[in-house]
């Protein structure tokens, strides 16, 4: 990045109030790392309880989800990078609400599936999305098929309950990949 | 001696379990990634002990600051085996503690349990 483009980086981030951002790959002692972070940053602002941990479940789950079922990346060669690689941010929406959004690769042949998944859940209210939850708890069968989740997970479930307000996302394909793989972005606020 | 202690880790809880009170007790929070290994491990002890002691009660203590949605499969895995234990005759007590106004980890303890009829459930705050 030259000097100028990350000058226009930082404006961005700024105006959009970003305070945490992470690009690359996701692993387990990162997204840990990371996590005890963003705590550390929110006991340090005083920020509710209740705000706090639905802030860092999202958080979580969003850096979880691209761990459990983003696609690998690839080289221009075609051979496949050993991580799962991502984007996270977290940033104020106002002065009460923090918003929260992430990056990774997914198969393009998933798009169908995941939207109607997320469109479902947008509709629901959050007692439909607390029964949602509980039967997908029950569901025993569903646990061992997660790789392909059928219906809106608990992951996607739990995003919804502790957003605000309803999930958005956002696919993007790339014509010059050549992995088959597409950008999925999804954002909630807390 | 059935006796054991798992060390809490930056992603998942301590456990204890003491034979001769018959308890268990889990404290702290549990977000790994691929949460079996860690109650895998837990229920091959328990169970272990379950079927050279037979015990006439048993009682589990949940301390739990934070959950992610993985994990809640082992948590319902681990509970369906008290429940098992239940109707097996055993006196099965959960106690469910959670951080006052934590109203997300309350409902996951009512949830967990709900169909489970021979587990005693109570709650409690921290």
């Amino acid at each position: 990045m030259d000097i100028g483009s990350f000058a226009t980086f930082t404006q961005y981030a700024q105006k959009s109030q970003v305070f945490y951002y992470y690009h690359g790959e996701f692993s387990t002692p990162i997204v840990e790392a990371a996590a005890h972070s963003l705590k550390a940053r929110m006991a340090d602002e005083g920020t509710a309880a209740q705000k706090s941990r639905k802030l860092f479940s999202t958080f979580i789950e969003m850096a979880q989800n691209v761990m459990h079922y983003g696609v690998q990346a690839q080289t221009a060669g075609g051979q496949d990078v050993d991580a799962k690689l991502g984007a996270i941010a977290v940033g104020k929406a106002n002065d009460t609400q923090f918003w929260i959004a992430c990056a990774n690769l997914v198969a393009y042949g998933s798009i169908p599936r995941i939207s109607a998944k997320l469109r479902e859940v947008q509709t629901l209210s959050l007692e439909e999305i607390k029964r949602q939850y509980k039967e997908q708890l029950r569901n025993d069968e569903h646990s061992q098929n997660d790789a392909v989740s059928k219906g809106a997970g608990l992951g996607f479930l739990t995003l919804a309950r502790d957003s605000s307000e309803p999930l958005e996302f956002h696919f993007l394909s790339d014509p010059t990949r050549t992995d088959n793989a597409a950008y999925f972005f999804i954002k909630a606020v807390i | 001696m059935s006796d054991f202690t798992i060390e809490a880790t930056a992603v998942t809880p301590q456990v204890t379990f003491e034979a001769d009170a018959r308890q268990m007790s889990l404290e702290g929070e549990c977000y790994p990634e691929n949460p079996m290994p860690f109650f895998d491990g837990i229920t091959a002890k328990l169970a272990t002990w379950y079927t050279g002691a037979k015990p006439p009660e048993f009682v589990a203590i949940f301390r739990l600051q934070y959950v992610n949605s993985s994990s809640t499969k082992g948590f319902r895995a681990l509970l369906s085996m008290f429940n098992d234990w239940g109707k097996d005759g055993t006196e099965v007590q959960v106690v469910w503690e959670h951080e006052e106004e934590d109203d997300t980890m309350e409902e996951l303890g009512q949830d967990l349990v709900e169909d489970f009829g021979y587990i005693h459930l109570e709650t409690a705050t921290f």
